[in-house]
């Protein structure tokens, strides 16, 4: 019997939350109650706000969702007494005092390098001419071609934000590992998940994963709305 | 009981008698082997093979990523607290049996000790249970049946111990729930599981756990263009990538499409994009993730003549897991030739998958479309006829068959196609027992008690038969209960005898067959029954004596022995002399104990005592080693030596090792006991060999080193 009814999605970076669409689709047809945080990834500080004031809105628990460096998000906001489970979707799970930019200061060796360029005025974009193969391998070019040329650019202050009080510390986690992802490296989305206890699905799928294989991850958030 | 059409011992009475004889387990199970033998060879199984791994499809494409995802699942060092145990979730159509199948294939030389298959048929409405898978793979892996703990802990653990000795791959087919495939994941050791599930299973704790996507696009047209290069023509890639497209990656509805294109070679693939595309219009009532599929389907089912069509919708209505054409014919109302045509057609267009042995099965969502289609083209009313029609024909089958082996039956004079003889009686019981199972639940349900009890009480004697079953019980309580609705007391007596027997034998249970008996006994009194009631008292007996409770178990075998020879029923009323022997043995009351076996040997040894020649061959040997035990009991050494030598040696004849092994070894026992040395230290010799060559080590060396322990 599922208790929770509501679903709370936020997205990462260089991306805004239509990406959800499909996700949307396949959690409303069940008759869950939907939001899509629009976070401005330009500081975690304010993307944490924005995800707690749509908590603030709910009447009840929900699973928060996060994607990529949305993960930081909901670490960061699943302290919130609305949220009932976290679900992270090729995601950062930082511990306390952890940010994306200590994540991926050290690289394990071999592994592929996200093609950012160098920020600009604080802000960070993805060569659109590697978007495809680093980010979306798994969608059909056209759509890999239309996220490239529709990034939002990045805060580097969102990347250095650090997290407080990591909720995955205090509430039950799933994670989602894809596969081929090229940008935050599977083996650490293994790590990150075992470390957070989290109950842990695999899919073969690109860092767009939440676009690519939107039944799997409704799957998972079924689960953790279960 | 028996009549003059077998050549050899009915199972049933081999049963009893080793049941009276107090044999060993391996004694028991090496007597009813022989028995059966004599009768029947290569029937005992039911005839599904043993988990054996189904061959990979040949045009097998992509998935590479989660080939080397399982690579990685097998080799990748085993980290602490891992259940060696990967999960591939998804929905249906995506293929997930075809990749495990394909992983196992691609597996196996990780797996020296074999890969096994089990379908768990977790979606269907009636999942195979824990238990059942437990006991196939236990089976797969060596365990003689007789050898298969009662307890479902003990055969739980057996089965993990055997995985921990060895490196087996077990992959575990369409899960439906945590608690169905939990008692059969290994549990540490080398061995690995690869289920598939519907459902993520979160309860499994340890689990690795791939979500299966939908096949990427240019590897859904790599998949179609293969399946139409059979075509012969060339299609154009754009229209075939729409195709692919169309179908939402999902290799079955791949299948299904290309299939249908190969069956019309005239028809190009981009004019079939466009029906597809008004199809899915027609169809949209269905769920988006079905729809694709569904639309596949219809595609398909269009083009198949009238006949396959009803042929298949109708299909839809078989109970049990998978069908032959015979039943095929009856629901399409056809001639088994037209069943054949059409299910030909139907696996042709991947709408059925046929197997060894023409048996024929739907995948899930098939069987669903099938349904669907039934519900929308016959109206309830016809529908209720042609499952009605479904029901009789396999409870009528069921019952033919099952009085092939009852004497009172025995060969019907005008046979049915496919069961023309007892080997292919036994053979459609075991291969249709899901199919007459259903139909024997519906028609109890629908209150045809007459029909129900007949066809309970025509698997008497063949259940014996098929032992471990797991079914008897539920087919003998629904016999039962049809007798007391026809009020019918004397063949209610009947039922629970029969149910009797399934607890004091298959399934250990004598508490529980005493409960049956007192039941049976009180039935079968009130309506004057005699039979019955002596066969209460026999069973009765056999229960009281497993229970320890010897004087009560010789009474009861007293009553019964009394009463089977005043109806004449030979055979039985010798099964009686014998228990009544091991009871009063067991009581160390030899002297009375041995006047029994000789009464037994008395009737044995007359040709016209009325009982059934081969059953006296086969009781004989045992019924003299019994005698010679006893003799030696009471000091009798030279006698109990002469009995036992000829025992022996009519063993030996019947090649009989188990209990010939043991008889040497008492044999020696009493001849050391002589005095006379050399010819214990033979038969010692002789014990070691037949139990070496029995492969049981303990009981060869004891008496390798027994003599040598003497002073």
């Amino acid at each position: 019997m599922t208790t929770i009814k509501n679903i709370v999605l936020v997205h990462g970076g260089f991306v805004d939350g239509s990406g959800w669409q499909g996700v949307y689709d396949e959690l409303t047809r069940d008759g869950f109650h939907v939001s899509i945080v629009q976070n401005p990834t330009l500081s975690l500080e304010d993307d944490a706000a924005v995800t707690r004031r749509v908590l603030d809105g709910l009447d009840g628990p929900a699973v928060l969702v996060g994607h990529s460096y949305g993960g930081v998000v909901i670490s960061e906001a699943g302290t919130h007494p609305n949220v009932a489970s976290l679900a992270y979707i090729a995601a950062f799970a930082p511990d306390k005092g952890e940010s994306v930019n200590t994540l991926i200061a050290d690289p394990p060796p071999g592994a592929p390098v996200p093609p950012i360029l160098p920020p600009v005025e604080g802000f960070l974009f993805l060569d659109r001419d590697k978007f495809a193969a680093s980010f979306a391998a798994d969608l059909p070019g056209q759509v890999a071609a239309f996220m490239a040329d529709a990034q939002v650019p990045w805060g580097v202050n969102a990347l250095g934000g650090a997290v407080t009080e990591p909720a995955w510390r205090h509430k039950p986690s799933w994670y989602l590992v894809a596969t081929e992802d090229r940008m935050i490296p599977p083996p650490a989305q293994r790590a990150m998940a075992e470390r957070a206890g989290a109950f842990v699905v695999e899919a073969v799928g690109s860092h767009a994963v939440y676009v690519s294989q939107p039944a799997t991850v409704a799957d998972l958030i079924r689960q953790a709305a279960a | 009981m028996e009549r003059g059409r077998s050549t050899g011992p009915q199972h049933r009475t081999v049963t009893a008698l080793a049941q009276a004889l107090s044999l060993g387990e391996d004694d028991h199970q090496q007597f009813i082997d022989l028995a059966r033998e004599g009768r029947l060879r290569d029937h005992w199984a039911r005839p599904t093979g043993l988990c054996e791994l189904p061959r990979s499809v040949d045009d097998f494409t992509g998935r590479a990523a989660e080939l080397a995802w399982t690579d990685d699942f097998v080799n990748a060092a085993e980290s602490p607290g891992a259940a060696g145990v990967a999960l591939i979730t998804g929905a249906a159509g995506l293929g997930k049996t075809t990749l495990a199948v394909r992983a196992a294939h691609v597996l196996r030389p990780n797996f020296p000790d074999g890969v096994f298959f089990v379908d768990l048929f977790g979606m269907s409405s009636r999942p195979l249970s824990a238990q059942d898978a437990l006991t196939q793979l236990l089976r797969a892996l060596g365990t003689a049946e007789r050898h298969l703990p009662h307890d479902p802990l003990d055969r739980a653990s057996l089965y993990r111990s055997l995985l921990r000795e060895r490196r087996v791959l077990v992959v575990l087919d369409n899960a439906g729930s945590e608690e169905q495939i939990r008692p059969i994941l290994p549990g540490g050791g080398p061995s690995r599981a690869l289920a598939t599930s519907r459902r993520l299973l979160a309860g499994l704790e340890g689990v690795h756990r791939l979500s299966l996507g939908p096949l990427p696009s240019a590897e859904a047209a790599e998949l179609l263009t293969g399946i139409l290069a059979k075509r012969g023509s060339l299609d154009d890639g754009a229209a075939i990538g729409e195709l692919a497209q169309f179908c939402g990656g999902l290799p079955l509805a791949l299948r299904i499409v290309g299939n249908r294109l190969v069956s019309r070679p005239s028809w190009p693939a981009a004019a079939f994009v466009d029906r597809l595309a008004d199809e899915e219009r027609r169809l949209d009532q269905l769920r988006a993730g079905d729809l694709k599929i569904a639309t596949a389907f219809g595609m398909s089912y269009e083009q198949l003549a009238v006949l396959a069509q009803r042929v298949f919708r109708r299909l839809a209505l078989v109970p049990g897991r998978d069908f032959d054409a015979a039943l095929a014919a009856v629901l399409g109302g056809v001639s088994v030739e037209d069943a054949w045509d059409a299910l030909d057609e139907l696996v042709d267009l991947g709408l059925l998958q046929d197997s060894r042995s023409g048996r024929y099965r739907f995948h899930d969502l098939v069987r669903l479309f099938a349904r669907d289609q039934l519900h929308a083209e016959e109206p309830a009313a016809d529908r209720d006829t042609i499952a009605a029609t479904m029901t009789s024909w396999l409870l009528r089958m069921a019952t033919t068959a099952g009085r092939w082996f009852e004497p009172a039956y025995g060969s019907p004079d005008r046979p049915d196609t496919d069961l023309s003889s007892p080997e292919e009686a036994d053979h459609w019981l075991r291969a249709n027992v899901d199919n007459w199972l259903g139909a024997l639940r519906t028609a109890a349900g629908g209150g045809r008690h007459s029909a129900v009890l007949d066809c309970a009480e025509s698997m008497y004697w063949f259940s014996d038969r098929w032992m471990h079953a797991p079914h008897w019980h539920e087919v003998f309580t629904l016999g039962a209960e049809a007798a007391a609705a026809l009020g019918d007391p004397a063949r209610q007596a009947r039922q629970l005898n029969s149910l009797a027997w399934v607890h004091l034998l298959p399934r250990d249970d004598p508490e529980t067959t005493l409960r049956y008996t007192a039941q049976a006994m009180d039935l079968a009194t009130r309506s004057g029954a005699t039979a019955q009631i002596a066969s209460a008292h026999h069973a009765a007996g056999g229960a009281l004596r497993r229970l320890g409770r010897l004087d009560e178990a010789t009474e009861a075998e007293t009553q019964a022995a009394e009463m089977f020879k005043a109806i004449g029923d030979i055979d039985t009323y010798g099964q009686c002399l014998g228990a009544l022997g091991t009871c009063l043995r067991d009581a160390g009351r030899y002297t009375e104990a041995l006047e029994r076996y000789l009464d037994l040997l008395t009737l044995l040894n007359d040709d016209r005592s009325g009982m059934t020649p081969s059953v006296a061959a086969f009781t004989r040997p045992i019924a003299l080693a019994r005698v010679g035990e006893c003799l030696g009991s009471l000091g009798h050494r030279t006698e109990a030596i002469t009995k036992l030598t000829e025992a022996i040696s009519l063993m030996e004849q019947a090649q009989v090792p188990v209990p010939q092994a043991r008889s040497l070894e008492t044999l020696a026992a009493l001849l050391a006991d002589e005095g006379r040395t050399g010819e214990s230290r033979d038969a010692y010799a002789r014990a070691a060999e037949v139990y070496e060559a029995l492969g049981d080590a303990d009981a060869s060396s004891r008496c390798r080193d027994l003599p040598n322990a003497a002073p």
